[in-house]
């Protein structure tokens, strides 16, 4: 199964939900666009993780990056 | 008088920000002698697709001691700041509360809640700001900010939401272990709870962890720990992933 899912909008949102930490650290790792967001939007204690991106923007089931 | 500041985040997409600019409004309100702001914080709103898309669904807000003769001055002040901070695509807001002024604080309380819980229209937001005590701003695009920063007010006003800016520095940082009673005598913590939200005692010792964050409680601020299972230190300060509740 894929890790993203299009939205209705055309952008692409995580299809592992808001708990996956360990894989959306894996995607982060490879990922060359990843900036880490302010310190206190920071959600996971592995800095390096979508889920502490600036270019993820939740959503109700997970988030959308802004970057693919 | 004591007021509520809320301030839509409605930053560029890859500037940095919103937590900074609200930072800078509180500096300025105490260098200028308008009055004493208290530390900002961070509040999480229900993420509706319009806002998902674009911007973060946090919202900033902090209270303060104000004279009430610069009042004015404050909020021309925060408007051309926040406006000079957005973009073209910005949907920023301001809201202000004044507790003193307001008839009833339970139906901003009430609204700040829902704003976590589901999508609030700017209508419902506009009708709120006409009763007494409460003075919103849209301050660009198509005005939906000013209903995250009414949120924040209330979120703030409730003593129980929201992530304080900054982080806690105690003794040597990181590994440190301090009693309940040094941390709340040494920094701003006024009380320490575990993740059940009870409250430790003077003399439970906490080691401090990498990254220290302090939650909006009880209208105090919070340090929040868990059990190491060790007799000592028995507690550790909660981590960044633990923390994501508030």
């Amino acid at each position: 199964m894929s890790e993203w899912s299009k939205n209705e909008l055309g952008q692409y949102e995580y299809a592992g939900g808001k708990e996956d930490w360990e894989k959306v650290e894996q995607i982060a790792s490879l990922c060359e666009k990843f900036v880490i967001d302010e310190e206190d939007e920071l959600v996971s204690d592995e800095e390096r993780s979508c889920y502490n991106c600036r270019f993820r923007r939740w959503t109700k089931s997970a988030f959308v990056c802004m970057r693919r | 008088m004591k007021i509520f500041v809320g301030i839509d985040d409605s930053r560029r997409l890859d500037g940095g920000g919103a937590g900074e600019i609200v930072s800078l409004l509180t500096r300025t309100i105490d260098e200028k002698g308008w009055g004493k702001s208290a530390i900002p914080s961070r509040h999480r709103l229900y993420p509706h697709p319009d806002t998902g898309y674009r911007k973060h669904n946090t919202a900033r807000s902090f209270s303060a001691e104000v004279k009430e003769q610069y009042m004015e001055e404050l909020i021309d002040y925060a408007c051309v700041m926040i406006k000079s901070n957005g973009t073209s695509d910005s949907n920023s807001g301001l809201a202000i509360a004044v507790p003193e002024r307001m008839d009833n604080t339970d139906e901003l309380i009430d609204y700040a809640y829902r704003t976590k819980e589901t999508m609030i229209n700017s209508d419902e937001a506009l009708a709120m700001a006409k009763k007494p005590g409460l003075y919103i701003f849209e301050l660009s695009g198509n005005g939906k900010g000013i209903i995250g920063a009414l949120a924040a007010v209330g979120l703030r006003m409730t003593g129980n939401d929201g992530q304080f800016r900054g982080k806690l520095q105690l003794g040597t940082g990181e590994g440190y272990i301090a009693t309940v009673k040094e941390i709340i005598e040494k920094s701003h913590i006024e009380q320490v709870k575990n993740m059940d939200f009870e409250n430790l005692g003077t003399e439970e010792s906490v080691r401090m962890g990498e990254k220290v964050k302090v939650v909006l409680l009880d209208h105090q601020y919070t340090l929040m720990v868990f059990p190491t299972d060790r007799q000592h230190p028995r507690w550790q300060t909660s981590t960044t992933n633990m923390l994501r509740i508030f």
